[in-house]
């Protein structure tokens, strides 16, 4: 307990002093972040916390505080909105009203709360998107991704007040047992339908293969902060939900969940295929994100501690990793005003220190070794051979993809000859590197201190 | 500071081979669930050795490249990647621990990508892509191993074998096989090795003699005890060096002989482990990966010297321009060949006379004697290209040799005349071997008639004679098509996923989804939209409609008064049966 303090007191206070050092323009913003965080910290004493509405355990910390860390990061990303003021005032309170959403909804003990905040946090999210996204698809992106979670999460809340109406509470560990009765009385269709509502808005937000068509369409139409919003904490949402409300649909989905194994699997492997074809920079990371939050419902649905310890650190390294992908896409959408790697090219001679940051989160992406990466997907690799024998097939298929795809993403990007209308470019700055650097600590320096995500 | 290291590392090599001393540093990082995650160092006489020949060979060619990569401007860059490249290896070998082999072996595949692709060019980043996924197999291999381990209680490898039989652990077995041969390049995977090459010289030195491709034969020799005599390991030897040495008669490229030339040892060492002489292995990996570091190191003299071309048509006369890189480049050549009193004859000497004793076929034993007998071909005929032949296109380039360059190439040429008389000497344990006089001069008499006979044969007249457009020489020399087999599986599997682009995500996933939903709520949108257009069709059409409907629900409604009765009149009865009940 004492070395998780310091570690993240140390942590804490090198970024702390890195940031102050460097940009004395946010100084206060970054101090009430950061002593939001210290906060947290030294009220959490390593087991549970329960108050009146809340009650904060290892799951809930630790998103909070990646929700704090890449909220801190999202700040600095795109300085052009402060820089030509475009309308900065409202951009950065809108991230800290999705901040304040998602702790909330992180921290809270009722499901209805949950279902209100998870909803809620939606509207910050689509007015970034729309507001400051690039290109006139944004409207579309927006609508899209409205409507997708929407869809998916409104029969929820029929649910919840059936759930409600049923047992006469909604806290997430109590309302299992009122159940019971229903399951015994009602049929399969009773089950299925149970399983379907409670589920699938989380699946889609996570998002399941066939509802993930607002993935990539949101984090290609929106600005920096959007996507790394929506890849760091958005997407765990989903996963976060399901881990909660796994007691009261556990006992549908041990009959289900096959169904769900058998559609991961399948996706890892057609998206990992599907992504060796593709030309836009954003999408690809957007795609791969799709195939890699794949393995955390087949960690999830198996119903044992290493798999559920194993998506959950699959989904906070996933937040860190793939939040610095976008971020460094967009630096060279910034320079090149380009997505494609048509454009993109030769970019190893230009701004080498980019290329190997992107080399290191390309690493972190395919579970390379000093990443935390590595120990979720030992994690996850030991709970899904433990499915059937026949996972020894398709799960090394989709472990080789997912590192084509990454490897054809650096390799065009970073090779080749240089795009013959670059003709001025600006060279990076020390923000730049900032905030690639930061992204890029917690990925290798947790794997010293894994047991951090161990407790339960 | 590498060179100071290798000096004592090899010298407690030494030492702790004498004492038989073995230490072990273990340190828990963390424990869930009762499975602890440790980080354990094994300091033996064979992780010492190796590691000091690996920091032997590492310092020279680092003191080597600061010369050959003057001219770059990414120096600081390439100092850095073969430091890390250096650290991986050094952290397989030390550990017996499977999570830590998978740490040192994914660093491995990672920065030998980058070494390769350090080049701008198609070339060098089309190997690059090759040799990352061949390597990609085998850290996929460790992942799934390290999965199997679980149900053996530890992920210790080390242990596991004494522990249990072979029959308990064969899945592992095949898997860390599988890796060992993909990172070893052996037969199915070995296109990547000859690809490879487009690396920098230097870097090449490493890759091919000390670091890379021993990585995995390391893995084998600490598995030894439960791999004993495997016969699979012997045939996708034989076929290697079988094929690289067939290939290596027939390719121009300098530094791809030599790569070939590696290949074809490496199998040898696979054949030997083969046959559970895994010391003898571990012999010929020493004395293999100095001389051909060497190798490496005088064919990149060559090409720094004569205008960057490697095509061995184009250099010729390099007797006079570079004498004393030709020396060694000769020096080296033969301990590869196995010239008497050479380290190369120590080792290779020995595995061979131990087939010969073994229990083997007589088809084998020819195959194996017709690769070695390649080895001096191919040899020779480097050696006729490069300094007798005075063709060479490009010969009055020569820039020379440098002092930076040769002074620790002359370090290597000591190493590789006396390292394997050293280790024979005063290392090894007596061997006794019992062999009739022709087997034990077969060898021998086999090389010293083929060479003679090559050089009298080799002239103008016989060189410009070989078609290397032929469809058997490039059958041959392709390595038996091997380059383009590797890829045949994977280039339809990217036209599979632009269909899945077209007819799943922007096919039927849009059609069943936003879009398709969009259209047909517009057209239904514009269906209703005609009702509200002012026409006394519709309205007529309506009143129609509307008549119709009415007329039907007062004859229903009718009908459901008499339905009400039949109705209650069931109910009763059925009412009335319960009751009887």
């Amino acid at each position: 307990m004492i070395i998780r303090l310091v570690f993240y007191f140390l942590v804490i206070l090198i970024l702390w002093s890195w940031v102050s050092l460097i940009f004395n323009v946010y100084v206060y913003r970054t101090l009430f972040l950061i002593f939001f965080m210290v906060f947290i910290l030294f009220l959490y004493p390593g087991g549970f916390i329960v108050s009146e509405l809340n009650f904060i355990d290892t799951f809930s910390i630790t998103l909070i505080l990646l929700r704090c860390f890449v909220t801190l990061l999202m700040l600095y990303s795109r300085y052009k909105v402060k820089r030509f003021d475009e309308n900065f005032k409202f951009y950065y309170l809108l991230i800290i009203v999705l901040l304040f959403f998602l702790v909330l909804s992180f921290i809270t003990k009722d499901l209805l709360m949950f279902y209100f905040y998870f909803e809620v946090s939606l509207l910050p999210t689509l007015i970034i998107i729309i507001g400051w996204g690039y290109q006139p698809e944004r409207l579309q992106a927006g609508v899209y991704f409205i409507f997708y979670t929407l869809f998916a999460s409104l029969p929820l809340l029929l649910l919840i007040n059936y759930l409600f109406y049923e047992g006469g509470n909604l806290v997430f560990y109590v309302s299992i047992f009122n159940l019971m009765k229903n399951y015994i009385k009602g049929g399969i269709f009773f089950y299925l339908g149970v399983f379907l509502i409670g589920t699938l808005a989380f699946l889609v937000k996570l998002p399941i293969y066939f509802g993930h068509l607002w993935l990539p369409k949101a984090h290609v139409e929106a600005p920096v902060a959007g996507s790394m919003i929506l890849a760091g904490v958005l997407l765990k949402l989903g996963g976060y939900g399901i881990l909660r409300t796994i007691n009261y649909i556990s006992v549908l989905s041990i009959k289900f969940s096959h169904f769900l194994m058998g559609l991961r699997l399948a996706r890892i492997i057609f998206v990992g295929i599907l992504c060796t074809r593709l030309n836009d920079f954003k999408a690809l990371v957007a795609y791969s994100s799709v195939a890699h939050i794949a393995i955390v419902i087949c960690g999830l649905f198996r119903f044992y501690l290493w798999g559920w310890i194993g998506s959950f650190l699959i989904m906070v390294r996933h937040g860190i990793s793939s939040s610095g992908l976008f971020c460094i896409v967009n630096l060279y959408y910034e320079r090149t005003v380009s997505r494609r790697f048509y454009v993109n090219k030769g970019m190893l001679l230009l701004f080498p220190v980019f290329s190997l940051f992107l080399f290191m989160f390309r690493a972190a992406n395919i579970a390379a070794p000093p990443t935390i990466n590595l120990v979720s997907e030992i994690f996850l690799i030991v709970r899904i051979l433990s499915y059937d024998k026949l996972m020894l097939l398709f799960f090394p298929i989709g472990s080789f993809l997912g590192a084509v795809f990454t490897l054809f993403m650096f390799s065009y990007s970073q090779h080749g000859a240089i795009y013959n209308t670059i003709y001025s470019l600006v060279f990076p700055s020390i923000r730049e590197y900032h905030i690639l650097l930061t992204h890029l600590i917690p990925i290798n320096l947790i794997v010293l201190n894994c047991d951090l995500f161990i407790l339960l | 500071m590498l060179f100071f290291l290798r000096a004592c590392f090899l010298f407690i090599g030494v030492v702790s081979y004498f004492n038989k001393s073995v230490i072990f540093i273990e340190w828990e990082i963390c424990q869930f669930l009762r499975s602890s995650v440790v980080i354990l160092f094994l300091f033996d006489w064979t992780s010492i050795s190796f590691a000091g020949l690996v920091i032997l060979i590492s310092s020279i060619v680092m003191f080597y490249s600061l010369e050959y990569m003057s001219g770059d401007k990414h120096l600081y860059r390439f100092i850095l990647l073969v430091y890390l490249f250096v650290l991986s290896i050094i952290i397989i070998i030390v550990s017996p621990n499977i999570i830590r082999i998978l740490l040192g072996w994914d660093g491995l595949g990672l920065v030998s990508y980058c070494l390769v692709i350090y080049y701008q060019n198609v070339k060098s980043s089309a190997a690059g892509i090759v040799t990352i996924l061949s390597n990609r197999i085998g850290d996929v291999a460790i992942l799934l191993t390290i999965a199997w381990l679980l149900n053996f209680g530890s992920w210790n490898l080390f242990y596991a074998q004494f522990i249990y039989s072979y029959k308990d652990i064969i899945f592992v077995i095949v898997l860390v096989v599988l890796a060992a041969i993909t990172k070893r390049a052996q037969m199915p995977f070995s296109a990547w090795l000859p690809a490879a090459i487009a690396a920098p010289t230097p870097v090449s030195a490493l890759v091919h003699s000390s670091t890379l491709v021993t990585a995995g034969v390391y893995l084998l020799i600490r598995f030894n005890y439960i791999l004993g005599v495997r016969n699979f390991l012997f045939f996708i030897g034989l076929l290697t060096i079988f094929i690289s040495g067939l290939g290596a008669n027939f390719e121009t490229d300098l530094k791809k002989i030599i790569a070939l030339s590696t290949l074809r040892q490496l199998g040898l060492i696979i054949i030997t482990l083969g046959l559970g002489l895994y010391e003898l292995a571990f012999f010929h990996l020493l004395t293999h990966a100095i001389f051909k570091s060497l190798l490496f190191l005088c064919a990149g003299v060559f090409i720094h010297s004569m205008g960057d071309t490697q095509d061995i048509r184009h250099i010729g006369g390099l007797m006079i321009s570079c004498p004393v890189t030709s020396f060694y480049f000769i020096g080296s050549s033969f301990a590869l060949c196995g010239f008497p009193f050479l380290s190369g004859f120590y080792s290779k000497d020995l595995i061979l006379e131990f087939y010969a004793i073994g229990v083997l076929n007589f088809f084998m034993y020819v195959l194996v004697i017709l690769a070695t007998l390649f080895t001096l071909t191919y040899s020779t005929r480097l050696m006729y290209y490069t300094f007798f032949n005075n063709l060479g296109v490009k010969r009055f380039l020569n820039l020379g040799e440098t002092s930076l360059m040769l002074s620790p190439m002359s370090v290597l040429i000591v190493y590789s005349v006396f390292i394997g008389g050293y280790i024979r000497i005063f290392i090894f344990p007596t061997i006794l071997i019992f062999l009739p006089l022709f087997l034990k001069v077969l060898i021998l008499a086999l090389l010293i008639i083929l060479f003679v006979y090559l050089i009298n044969y080799m002239n103008l007249k016989l060189i410009n004679s070989v078609n290397y457009t032929g469809q058997f020489v490039y059958y041959l020399g392709s390595m038996w098509f091997l380059p383009f087999l590797t890829t045949l599986f994977f280039i339809p599997l990217l036209k599979v996923g632009s269909d899945v682009i077209k007819t799943v995500d922007q096919g039927w996933a849009e059609h069943l989804g936003g879009q398709g939903v969009l259209f047909k709520s517009k057209f239904f949108t514009s269906q209703l939209d005609k009702f509200n257009v002012l026409n006394i069709k519709i309205y007529i059409y309506l009143f129609i409609v509307l008549t119709v409907f009415l007329l039907f629900m007062v004859v229903s409604y009718l009908n459901s008064l008499k339905l009400k009765h039949h109705i209650e009149a069931v109910r009763i009865n059925l009412h009335f049966l319960n009751m009887s009940d």
